[in-house]
This record gives C-alpha cells, sequence and structure tokens, in this order.
C-alpha cells in the first residue's frame, strides 16, 4: 500500500469538505473508492461529482476510469478536477 | 511566441482598452477580433447575483497552451487571451480574447475557437450564486 495525497478543486472541494487528504490504496481505483466511500452521503453529492471529472496523478491526465487499475506510488499526488467552466 | 501580447489568469478586473490596444498596429494584420465574455444576471431562467471563478494553478500553463494550438492553425500576427478569476458582479468581464490576423475571416475563426477551447481545456472553476441565495457549480 502507498500513502498517497488526494487534492479536491472546485466542486469537489466542497463536496469533500477539504482541500487535501491522505490515504492508503494500492491502484488509483481503489484510492477513488477508498474516497468515495469516506464521503459518502444520502445526496451521492461526491460520487457524482467524481464521476464528472477529470483525474490527474502527478500532474499526468489519468483519464475519466482510462486508469483505474494504475498501481500508486508513495506520495503521489492524486487530482480531482470537476468540469471546466471558464468563460 | 512573440505573436503572444498578453496572456494570463488575474485577480483584478480586466481592461478591454488594454488588451484591444496590445494587438493593435501590427502593419501585417487588417483585421482584428475581440471577444469579451461579460457576467449574465440569468441562467435558464434563475436570476444570478454573482459568480465566483477559481482555477486550478496551472491554469495559465493550459491557457497558453489553447493559444499555442490556435497560433498553429491560422495566421495569427498578434493575440492576447486574458481570465479573471475571482467573484465577478453581473456586467464585469470573465474573459477577453483579442485576435489580430491579415484578414477577418481568420481573425473571426482564431478568436471563436480560442474561446471555446478555454472553455473547453482550460482548468477554471465557476461556482453560480443565485438571487434566491442558492448556489450551484456550472458543468457539474
Amino acid at each position: 500500500l502507498a500513502t498517497v495525497i488526494l487534492r479536491y478543486w472546485a466542486a469537489a472541494k466542497e463536496a469533500a469538505g477539504a482541500s487535501e487528504e491522505r490515504l492508503s490504496a494500492e491502484t488509483l481505483d481503489e484510492a477513488l473508492s477508498a474516497a468515495s466511500a469516506k464521503h459518502s452521503s444520502p445526496d451521492g453529492r461526491f460520487a457524482t461529482v467524481l464521476a464528472r471529472s477529470s483525474i490527474l496523478v502527478d500532474g499526468q491526465q489519468a483519464g475519466h476510469h482510462a486508469a483505474d487499475d494504475l498501481t500508486l506510488w508513495e506520495n503521489a499526488i492524486i487530482e480531482i478536477l470537476p468540469p471546466f467552466a471558464g468563460g | 511566441m512573440d505573436e503572444i501580447k498578453l496572456l494570463g489568469i488575474h485577480t483584478e478586473p480586466l481592461s478591454l482598452p488594454a488588451v484591444y490596444s496590445s494587438v493593435c498596429k501590427v502593419p501585417s494584420a487588417g483585421g482584428i477580433a475581440v471577444f469579451s465574455g461579460v457576467v449574465r444576471n440569468e441562467d435558464e431562467g434563475r436570476g444570478v447575483e454573482q459568480l465566483g471563478y477559481t482555477c486550478h494553478p496551472d491554469a495559465e500553463r493550459y491557457l497558453r497552451e489553447v493559444v499555442e494550438k490556435a497560433i498553429g492553425q491560422y495566421p495569427i500576427h498578434a493575440v492576447s487571451a486574458v481570465h479573471r478569476i475571482g467573484d465577478l458582479q453581473i456586467g464585469e468581464e470573465a474573459v477577453i480574447v483579442a485576435v489580430a490576423c491579415p484578414r477577418r475571416a481568420e481573425a473571426f475563426h482564431a478568436c471563436h475557437q480560442i474561446v471555446d477551447d478555454i472553455k473547453e481545456s482550460v482548468p477554471i472553476w465557476k461556482n453560480q450564486r443565485f438571487s434566491d441565495g442558492s448556489a450551484e457549480w456550472v458543468g457539474v
């Protein structure tokens, strides 16, 4: 298991109630599932935001769910970016 | 790239004259297209009071990529693209893009593409605050 950092932005930060947290996980899928379980609520807000977010691992695009089985490394930074809405 | 005159994400109000001036007086450019996106007072029938914009720390790098991509596709002789973050009131500019090209068609097209690409690929988020006191994240 690696200790990783989850970093939440915008709607994800609001749904998680935190901008950052640490947890232990082996794969990206595990880390995101653990975060979902931790922040589950009756309205499923966190899961909804997460499903629509793009994921960066150490700044690299990990796709929506294309790289769920990505094996994580110690201190990897997983960023949760909700849909962009500039302009 | 020398064509890029102003590029950035700012907390202070944007200046349309400054952005326009930055792409003016390029002797080879005969068409300048300028777009400004401003905060509107309604969204799908609901009254909007304010928009709160935030961005990822790397947003400026993504903005630069959008502009560089357009430079690779159109004969752009000067271009500026600026975006505002923070709490914006109705009528304030959130984004301004100005493109100078030899002719008008390419200036319009390039400007249009840059604005669309900013919305699509620059990590900026918008929290819409309604007149009834509620708020929502646009796009989520």
